[in-house]
């Protein structure tokens, strides 16, 4: 088997096992949600499977950076194999939890006004800007440390639950505004998640494995 | 064609302003067992890693049979630096179980061999289901010793493999060794502080200190060639007398020092004066420690 082979099975193994503990996890959490409350909120649920999803991109993508990619490079991976591995499986990643998001607000009673293409542009929008911002704290943390990936990462978390929550709750459709005007917003955030890639692998080409 | 050899040349790796390594030139040889001993700080670990391209030198080149080795699938196949593993943390890597962490390794490296693994863990009782953070020190040394040994790879590198062993594992570790070099004929290079237990098992030895290859010797050849000489301060200056002179201790009217004797060299015993062998790490304290007033 050659080394890209094996690179993809390296991350496809642990980037697969992440998104169905996450999926549990949304699960357990929105169930815990609703007994709290003691009714199961569509809209709450509904924001809090998308905002579990969108995080857990960025989590994993501070992973990747902290543990993975080290470890895939000390077990003998070349640094551009890595990235090949770790961007594919990152974004296969992120389509599953947009595809598994989407499904559910689709056939969620209140959201069943919401056009197919109008919620893929909603969550192509979302999934695509935490992609690219996941791979621009890998590339922090690959290039100045965990400390500084873990600024943008808050400043990243609270502009998310603002626009989501907010958007939810208060019923401003932040979201669904910025997309439904114009797939600019999309083209806009391939390229941000584009360009994030670039510097993720410019971090990665000199990147030193530390004890 | 090149022979068989992993070789680096003017290595020069610099943090800030220190030269962590300081234009160092090495050749490794196929079917040798090298002890790497240095201080701490001395730039063990940062030689490895350059060494099998986990990290890059600041300036330099490492080849394996003639191929450089940085981001080269080709040679990298050939090499294993199993790193010392960090209990620090509680995601990623640490928070893997050993059985996890042995998989992610049989994935990437690419001459695996299972079956030894699966020994090893039996050998050294690991519990494969245990999260790697949770395991004892000893216990991280046995799952790196597991990834390098099962690695199967032409050079394999350790890092204090057996840090934290208990002398039954250590002494298990050391057959488990010399078990695979004979069967397989495989270099490792092992870096490590319990310097003397590890002598038998070094072919050669290889002594770092700031940054530079002090020596790099067949370890019995070193050996007898090494001496202490005690006695009065005269008398061991006047046998000593032309000779380079290591690790001058002195007390009062006595003096204590050590000669690497070259070809040709011998030294003769006095009433005085006492002349004797030295063991590996009485040479590495002489020639690395600090001078003694």
């Amino acid at each position: 088997m050659k080394g890209m082979k094996r690179s993809l099975l390296y991350w496809g193994r642990l980037m697969e096992k992440y998104f169905i503990t996450i999926c549990f996890l949304a699960v357990v959490m929105c169930l815990m949600m609703g007994l709290m409350q003691g009714e199961f909120s569509i809209d709450i649920t509904a924001a809090y499977i998308s905002l579990i999803g969108i995080l857990a991109v960025m989590v994993q993508a501070a992973n990747n950076a902290n543990y993975f990619l080290p470890q895939a490079i000390s077990f003998g991976s070349t640094r551009k194999e890595s990235l090949v591995g770790m961007q594919v499986f990152t974004h296969i990643v992120v389509l599953q939890f947009m595809l598994i998001t989407m499904l559910i607000v689709k056939y969620l009673p209140n959201y069943t006004s919401f056009e197919t293409k109008e919620l893929l542009l909603l969550y192509s929008f979302f999934f695509l800007t935490s992609c690219g911002a996941g791979n621009g704290v890998c590339a922090v943390i690959l290039r100045f440390g965990k400390s500084a990936g873990m600024w943008i990462y808050v400043i990243y978390i609270v502009l998310i639950v603002f626009l989501e929550v907010g958007s939810m709750v208060a019923d401003l459709g932040i979201g669904a505004v910025l997309v439904k005007s114009s797939v600019w917003g999309i083209f806009a955030a391939v390229i941000f998640d584009i360009v994030m890639i670039g510097l993720c692998a410019k971090a990665i080409q000199k990147y030193e494995v530390r004890a | 064609m090149n022979e068989e050899k992993l070789i680096c040349r003017d290595i020069v790796k610099t943090y800030g302003k220190k030269d962590v390594l300081d234009h160092v030139n090495l050749e490794l040889e196929k079917g040798k067992i090298y002890g790497l001993i240095g201080r701490n700080g001395a730039g063990k670990t940062t030689l490895l890693s350059i060494l099998s391209a986990q990290n890059p030198a600041t300036r330099g080149t490492v080849t394996y049979n003639g191929m450089p080795v940085w981001e080269n699938r080709e040679a990298l196949d050939h090499i294993c630096f199993s790193r010392e593993l960090n209990p620090i943390g509680s995601q990623g890597q640490s928070n893997l179980k050993v059985k996890e962490y042995l998989q992610a390794a049989s994935i990437v490296m690419p001459n695996w061999d299972n079956e030894l693994a699966k020994h090893l863990v039996e050998k050294f009782e690991l519990d494969e289901k245990k999260k790697i953070v949770k395991l004892s020190k000893g216990m991280m040394s046995m799952v790196t010793i597991i990834c390098a040994l099962a690695s199967k790879a032409d050079y394999t590198f350790l890092d204090e493999p057996v840090a934290g062993l208990d002398v039954v594992m250590r002494e298990y570790f050391y057959r488990v060794l010399l078990d695979e070099f004979a069967d397989s004929g495989r270099t490792f290079v092992i870096s490590t502080h319990i310097i003397e237990e590890a002598s038998d098992v070094f072919e050669e030895v290889i002594m770092l200190d700031k940054g530079k290859i002090i020596l790099k010797e067949n370890t019995q050849e070193l050996l007898d060639r090494s001496r202490h000489i005690s006695g009065k301060a005269e008398e061991v200056d006047a046998m000593t007398a032309g000779m380079k002179t290591f690790h001058v201790e002195k007390m009062g009217r006595s003096k204590g020092v050590t000669v690497l004797l070259e070809p040709g060299q011998e030294l003769k015993q006095t009433a005085d004066v006492s002349v004797q062998q030295m063991n590996l790490q009485q040479v590495f304290v002489a020639l690395c420690g600090k001078e003694v007033e």
